[in-house]
């Protein structure tokens, strides 16, 4: 084969059909579609490979007491001669993505702390073993052990005792089997199951219809987390078994009554990772561009959670993949922008990637809520109707603001159009009611807390105010403040609303949960329907407390509701100026006089 | 008789390495490679995760 030097023509670009483009936009892309991303990571994790060899060149450190990163390539090479498909099929795995990201960030940054750099280099030796043993192969390298124990892709994790915290031991695969040995110890690893010393990397299928899910339920490898290697977190057998039910009953859900998003599952799910539990019923879930095709979630309360779990985050994986190829946005922007679903101000990467997994959400219930036997079909009105409209309204966010190239600006046009006809849904009017309360509440609770009215607008509506005439100066949009605390505030009343729809018996004892132990009385009256009760209760909260944010957004909210919706508007829309204004006049005024005030201007 | 519109294409900014072996790859000293080796790594220096939950928001995506 010719040298490929710089004087020769080199790879070509990939290039991706427009009807996929539009496919993926609508929220569609089935196999055909997600084959031509698992292409383009193919390519991708090529290049991540060629830059570990480059980074190794030049980096004695990268082998260490290792073989050299080269001599791993030669037996790769000699492995891909012999089995190409057996190189493919590793180079695919989820984890290697996040492996060589992390390898490769390591090392650009130059970061000499915690593990040193040939135990991320040498896990190539790792994967070399890995190929070599698919394709009946004799091979022996050296691996690196962390804290004793070293991860085979695709097949399990090895471990020993009596390690230093970075060690090494031999590994070979000889006679089909793989054997791995430190000190005076020998790991041999089984065809399938557990041995002394070696887990195996388990898998889980799910069939319903014609449609099959294959998924290895990964609790091992030490790349499978977003951040840094993290140790093995071992299932039980009976945590284990709970996994393959709910999956096997996710898997019946999506085959039923979503088909696109299963086939599409079918074909790039390959990685289930298990979070621990969160707190109370909080079902946690998260993906990363590195490594497609794998899902981590905790355990959910069940199947329908799980699926939409899934729904969620193969939206993220599949744009993922796709702005691999294509950027989408310009640049990752400054985190300014609201996001329906987030507490704080997002850049605009962040949010299309909120916007397509919302899309796939809000499409998932719709479909959902109609299916026969669902457990509370007023709740499932619900999910859908907030995810719909926090959906719409990033979207328009993200047309407006969100540093969207030519193509991205497509994509979310085309996503958009396919709820043209979302809004004739009929849906349970309690269930759509607490949906918009709980948007109109995210929305000002976001306003209140990262938006900063100029100090030239405050002093001169002060001015105003204390002269009695009318407000001269336009309320306007403050400066969005970044919130590197991410803090977290919205969870009680959107709680709130479920439990209305889940268990309205126990709806007065909301305050009494740990999820809601901020709540107030006027937030209970206010989503029981009694906004005048409510509007009181927020007043007299104000007079004791001026700085609760809750109390200025649930007045908005309140008054809104009781008719007064012009105060109401202005409360919801410039909460923060409200609340600057009223402070600056030293809590002398009434909050409502204030607002009420500033709707004059707002009417000229 | 039907003619079938020619199907359009998005030139994307990844390179293809269908074909490529790991000989090829090595020893590859191109332009286009090295460009995508460079894009890839401004990639990996920003990587995104991506949080969900069915509870309350506050972190998810």
């Amino acid at each position: 084969m010719d040298t490929k030097d710089a004087d020769t023509a080199g790879p070509q670009r990939i290039r991706l059909s427009d009807d996929a483009f539009h496919q993926l936009a609508a929220g569609r892309g089935g196999p055909e579609v997600i084959r031509r991303l698992q292409e383009g990571q193919r390519s991708r994790r090529l290049v991540m490979l060629r830059a570990l060899l480059e980074a190794a060149t030049g980096a004695p450190a990268a082998a260490g007491p290792l073989p050299a990163v080269r001599e791993a390539w030669d037996a790769l090479e000699a492995v891909q001669r012999s089995s190409p498909g057996a190189v493919d099929a590793v180079l695919a795995h989820p984890q290697i993505g996040s492996w060589l990201s992390h390898a490769l960030r390591r090392h650009h940054r130059g970061d000499d702390t915690g593990a040193p750099a040939w135990t991320d280099f040498g896990q190539l030796n790792a994967l070399v073993l890995a190929t070599a043993a698919i394709a009946g192969l004799d091979h022996r390298t050296v691996v690196p052990l962390r804290d004793g124990s070293v991860l085979i892709p695709r097949f399990g994790m090895a471990v020993f005792d009596g390690c230093e915290r970075w060690d090494t031991a031999e590994a070979w695969v000889e006679d089909g089997r793989i054997r791995l040995r430190h000190g005076g110890t020998t790991v041999e690893v089984p065809h399938s199951g557990d041995a002394a010393g070696w887990m195996a990397l388990r898998t889980a299928t799910a069939r319903a219809g014609d449609l099959t899910l294959a998924v290895y339920v990964d609790d091992l490898d030490p790349w499978r987390d977003l951040a840094e290697p993290v140790r093995p977190a071992r299932l039980g057998e009976h945590e284990f078994g709970a996994w393959t039910r709910l999956l096997q009953d996710a898997w019946a859900i999506l085959v039923s009554h979503h088909r696109p998003v299963a086939e599409a599952l079918a074909t790039g799910f390959t990685s289930l990772v298990p979070l621990p539990a969160g707190d109370g019923w909080d079902t946690r879930s998260a993906s990363t561009g590195d490594a497609f095709g794998a899902i981590m979630c905790s355990p959910p309360p069940d199947p329908v959670t799980l699926a939409v779990s899934l729904a969620h985050e193969w939206r993220h994986i599949a744009l993922g993949g796709l702005m691999h190829l294509v950027p989408l946005t310009e640049g990752p922007g400054e985190p300014c922008l609201y996001a329906p679903w987030r507490d704080d101000p997002r850049p605009a990467g962040g949010l299309l990637q909120g916007i397509y997994a919302f899309h796939g959400i809000a499409a998932f219930w719709r479909t959902q809520r109609l299916a026969p036997g669902g457990a509370n079909p007023q709740l499932d009105d619900f999910e859908y109707a907030y995810s719909r409209e926090q959906t719409r309204e990033a979207i328009a966010i993200a047309l407006a603001d969100g540093n969207l190239t030519g193509r991205g600006r497509d994509f979310v046009h085309r996503m958009a159009a396919t709820m043209d006809d979302w809004a004739d849904d009929d849906l349970d009017p309690e269930a759509a009611e607490l949906a918009r309360l709980v948007a109109d509440a995210h929305r000002a609770g976001w306003r209140i807390r990262h938006r900063r009215p100029s100090d030239r607008t405050v002093t001169a509506l002060a001015t105003a105010w204390q002269d009695r005439a009318a407000p001269a100066v336009a309320p306007a949009a403050g400066t969005v403040l970044p919130d590197p605390a991410m803090r977290h505030w919205s969870g009680p009343r959107l709680g709130l609303a479920r439990r209305r729809l889940v268990a309205p018996e126990k709806y007065w004892q909301a305050r009494d949960t740990s999820w809601g132990a901020d709540l107030s009385e006027a937030d209970l009256r206010l989503f029981a329907g009694e906004p005048d009760e409510a509007a009181r209760g927020y007043r007299a909260e104000l007079a004791g407390d001026p700085a609760a944010d809750d109390a200025w957004t649930g007045l908005g909210l309140a008054l809104q509701r009781t008719g007064d919706t012009r105060t109401g508007r202005v409360l919801l829309e410039h909460p923060d100026l409200v609340a600057a204004l009223h402070h600056d006049l030293a809590g002398a005024a009434d909050p409502v006089e204030i607002a009420g005030w500033l709707t004059a201007f707002r009417e000229k | 008789m039907t003619t079938q519109p020619r199907a359009t294409y998005i030139e994307t900014t990844m390179v293809s390495l269908a074909g490529y072996s790991l000989s090829d790859l090595r020893s590859d000293q191109s332009r286009e490679l090295a460009d995508a080796v460079r894009q890839v790594l401004g990639q990996v220096s920003r990587p995104r995760a991506n949080l969900g939950g069915s509870g309350p928001p506050g972190r998810a995506d």
